[in-house]
């Protein structure tokens, strides 16, 4: 592989690039999906290529290929310098790169067993074993089950002198139910947490335990009463906080987003770098880290695949704007010495882009309550688990949401489920209106497992680690025919 | 770099010898593809991507495999069938299996172009300098890809199926936004076959118009309105109605084509507007789809709805000999009858609307119902005695696309977006939620 990576870098440097990286990436792929008792698809899938990056007079060129042999590899490290010569037609402003220390090392998740070594029966029988107790429950028409593995083995060299080797292992899996009746059809899903672990994630998750409660309320939820429309207090639970603080908060502080590379398809950004240090983004008790060293978690690595260290840093700190995702590429735009670690390809084929790292929630102090004691303290409210409909303007201000399940609140107790709740608010508004962060017993690391960005479009995954939280007077049931 | 047919067919028919199972199918498909992509007022990704993959699926009875490869020496092919046959072996049968499709006839479908595959990174980069440089003069921020690429797909099974086909594909987008981020506009050309046809100049005009005529606008109260929704806006919402077409859903209680009365499904039934007639056909010159789909099926003229009448639904080959039915494969393209108005007809007829250019994050809110939620972007307006009078606020919308399908009440010509064809409508009663303040 080295010899491949210095010949890349050598042809590149040859034709003019002033920097050039080149990845070598070797994946392993597996899905398995059952519905019912059919066991519907197992897949493996291996691919491997590489991609080499040219930078040339403050642009970018980047090529790739299938084929990993020395005349390919020339062949598209002098394409990918030909593509960055184009670019820089166009350039006024020449790009600058922040600086990055040489590394050579390695790195690889911390997994105990390797999925791909686990029988594929094994894996079956367990996913079977859950529709089977789904398929029990009355008013339960369909059910199925799935579990994704993917081992990520790739080598990274730069023409800093970087030679960086890392293994990635990353597995989930999850469940859902459907009730139809008269009414119509309900769901519900036992939606894990993906995370960079080996077979032992699933192992340890409540699988078996869950599904008979997971129909249960699939039925439950077809018979549910409606949303109401108007105001109220919310508590959303860790599984569903994923996703609005993904949309709300990972994607607005993306330093690409804010200053208008994603300008054409998924927008710009409210939160400004102007407004760095000033902006209000949330209540004082709203406190989130970007965190690329998280332990599991989904975006988790060594090093990002612009070859920096990974880190920890402060994004929103007592509801304040105060740091922003960045790359090599994007940093210097707001005068940062280094880059926080955010470059990210999910293919040996794609280009690295700003990808959104693990952005969490911290969890409230050590007054802070359980969840059992929120819901004991909101007199009129809803309480809602699980992702399900979400939508966010292109400047990440107006969102609706809605989730897997929902539970009306009434002095202090969870009284019946509700169906078809849906969320109306602004991003500021909504964090503003947090009045209770519960603490560090409830905090889950839940993912994004599926985040689309970018021109040709890229996969990312993330962990957002949060605690239960309770916002307040929130407009609900604004969605309706 | 696609694999001519001759050597596609090599392939395939040496994977479908190495291999003992019963039924083999194998399918090689990839391409390249050139993207380069501006903000700014500068080029900020430039991408050249090749790969090819093979996927082989077989079965031993009714257990099957599956395994995929991109990887093309003896090894590897001989490595992706004892994949797919390890797997097999340990699988219990699928009920619902289906047998590989005896050979079949396919249309001739002339999709490649070799000036769209050849257009190369400095041709782009000119390109979009013409665009840069028109929104230079006039102190705007521009945005957008052009891209360009080939690809082709071959299909063989042990039953002595074969299918080829290859096409070439390009794309351009545009967004300008003006200096204080208070306008916005945008226009793209997708899925065109050839790079000739892809009109930059034209494309960057438009949204440079609706950019500086969106600057500054108005509030605008939620409520229902009558809409004038462009081609574009159309065709995002249409997405959605698609998915709903799937008959096993329909069938077994899951679709918004579920009849709850019968516990059938509502084929046959009136769901949609009168003036709502929805076709599919891969060979339609503007469109120049696939003669085939992934199962291997030949790809169909069909009618899903006519005079807002559901004619037919989606029937895989396991659920269309279940219900006794034919298998259509999934949709590959739709072709939507349209009026014979202008857009410049439909803002004269309106009394009071606004007019939409492109919805943003459409997401399914209930799909009993198809209710959907998404916004408007890049160019909203206030309608008024037949003339745009000034530009207003963006919405969120919480609207269902059947029942925009029968509210329609004027369309224009269609026209090509992405892979369908697509008038562009005026519309009562369609329900805008909340303002986004986004520009």
């Amino acid at each position: 592989m080295r010899e491949l990576g210095e010949l890349a870098l050598d042809t590149a440097s040859r034709k003019g690039a002033s920097y050039a990286d080149i990845r070598i990436c070797f994946y392993k792929n597996q899905s398995i999906s059952t519905r019912d008792n059919i066991v519907t698809g197992v897949r493996d899938y291996e691919d491997s290529g590489f991609g080499v990056r040219a930078f040339y007079n403050g642009a970018w060129g980047f090529a790739s290929s299938s084929d990993i042999s020395k005349e390919e590899v020339q062949k598209v490290a002098a394409l990918a310098v030909e593509i960055a010569k184009a670019s820089a037609i166009t350039i006024k402003v020449p790009l600058e790169l922040s600086p990055v220390p040489k590394y050579v090392d390695h790195w690889q998740t911390p997994f105990i067993k390797n999925p791909f070594k686990i029988p594929n029966e094994k894996k079956i029988e367990l996913l079977l074993k859950i529709n089977q107790i789904m398929m029990k429950v009355r008013g339960i028409k369909r059910t199925t089950s799935q579990m994704s593995f993917t081992s990520e083995h790739k080598y990274f060299a730069s023409t800093i002198g970087s030679y960086i080797e890392q293994l990635i292992m990353r597995s989930s899996t999850g469940y859902n139910a459907v009730a139809v009746g008269k009414e119509g059809f309900e769901s519900r899903s036992f939606q894990d947490f993906p995370l960079n672990k080996g077979y032992e994630h699933i192992e340890e998750l409540p699988l078996l335990e869950n599904a008979q409660r997971v129909a249960e309320e699939a039925v439950e939820h077809l018979t549910a009463k409606e949303c109401p429309a108007g105001v109220k207090d919310l508590i959303l639970s860790p599984s569903h906080l994923c996703l609005t603080i993904h949309e709300s908060v990972g994607h607005a502080t993306e330093l690409d987003r804010v200053l208008g590379w994603e300008a054409d398809l998924a927008g710009t950004s409210f939160a400004t770098n102007d407004k760095l240090g000033k902006l209000k983004y949330g209540s004082p008790l709203v406190n989130f880290t970007g965190d690329r060293t998280l332990p599991y978690g989904r975006s988790t690595c060594g090093y990002d695949d612009d070859g920096v260290k990974t880190k920890k840093w402060d994004i929103i700190k007592e509801g304040i704007l105060v740091g922003y995702s960045t790359t090599r590429d994007t940093a210097p735009y707001i005068d940062a010495k280094e880059s926080n670690g955010c470059s990210y390809a999910d293919s040996w084929a794609n280009i690295p882009i700003l990808r959104m790292p693990n952005v969490c929630l911290a969890p409230g102090g050590e007054e802070a309550p359980t969840s059992e004691e929120l819901i004991a303290d909101t007199k009129d409210g809803i309480y809602i688990d699980g992702m399900g409909s979400f939508s966010i303007d292109h400047q990440r201000l107006n969102f609706q949401f809605g989730g897997d399940a929902f539970w009306e609140i009434k002095n202090g107790k969870k009284t019946q489920m509700l169906k078809n709740v849906t969320y109306q608010s602004t991003t500021t508004e909504f964090w503003g209106s947090v009045d209770v962060v519960c603490g560090e017993k409830d905090w889950k690391p839940w993912s994004v497992a599926d985040c689309g960005k970018g021109q040709p479009g890229q996969r990312g995954q993330m962990t957002h680690g949060n605690s239960t939280i309770r916002v307040r007077r929130i407009k609900v049931g604004g969605a309706r025919l | 770099m696609i694999l001519p047919e001759t050597e596609a067919k090599a392939i395939l028919e040496k994977v479908i010898s190495y291999s003992t199972a019963d039924e083999v199918v194998a399918t090689l498909s990839g391409g390249s593809g050139a993207l380069s992509r501006f903000a700014n007022n500068a080029i900020t990704q430039n991408v050249d991507q090749r790969n090819i993959t093979l996927n082989v699926n077989l079965a031993f009875g009714k257990r099957e495999g599956s395994s995929t490869t991109n990887k093309f020496d003896e090894k590897s092919l001989k490595g992706v069938v004892r994949s797919a046959e390890s797997i097999a072996k340990l699988l219990p049968s699928n009920p619902e299996h289906v047998p590989p499709l005896p050979p079949q006839k396919y249309q001739k479908i002339e999709a490649y172009f070799p000036e769209t595959a050849e257009f190369g990174p400095m041709s782009r980069a000119k390109e979009i300098l013409k665009v840069i440089q028109a929104c230079d003069q006039k102190e705007l921020i521009t945005s957008g890809t052009l891209s360009n690429g080939d690809g082709f797909i071959s299909i063989a099974n042990s039953k002595g199926l074969f299918g080829y086909h290859k096409s070439t594909d390009c794309s351009f987008s545009v967004t300008v936004r003006t200096q204080n981020h208070a306008g916005s506009g945008r226009a793209q050309q997708s899925n065109e076959r050839k790079i000739g046809e892809l009109t930059p100049p034209q494309l960057s005009a438009e949204a440079i118009r609706t950019a500086e005529m969106s600057r500054n606008p108005h509030p605008k109260e939620p409520g229902d309105y009558t809409v004038i929704l462009k081609p574009t806006a159309m065709m995002e919402l249409f997405y959605y109605l698609l998915y709903g077409f799937d008959a096993r859903a329909a069938d077994e209680g899951r679709s918004f084509l579920s009849d709850r009365k019968t516990g059938g499904n509502k084929l046959g039934q009136k769901v949609f507007g009168e003036n709502i007639t929805i076709r599919s056909a891969a060979a339609h010159p503007k469109l120049l789809g696939n003669p085939f789909g992934a199962d291997g099926l030949p790809a169909k003229e069909i009618t899903w709805v006519e005079s807002g009448v559901v004619k037919n639904l989606m029937y895989s080959r396991h659920w269309a000999a279940k219900k006794g039915k034919e298998p259509t494969g999934f949709v590959m393209n739709f072709l939507t009858e349209g009026g014979d108005y202008t857009l410049e007809e439909l803002i004269k007829d309106t009394e009071k609307g606004i007019l939409v250019s492109s919805f943003w994050y459409i997401r399914m809110v209930d799909p009993n119902t198809l209710l959907c939620t998404g916004l408007t972007r890049d160019g909203t307006f206030w309608v008024e005695k037949g003339k745009v009078q000034y530009p207003i606020n963006n919405f969120r919308f919480n609207e269902s696309p059947v029942v925009l399908l029968n509210n329609i009440e004027k369309m224009t010509k269609p026209q090509k977006v992405g892979f369908g064809l697509l008038p562009g409508v005026k519309a009562g009663n369609f329900t805008f939620s909340s303002v986004s303040e986004a520009v």
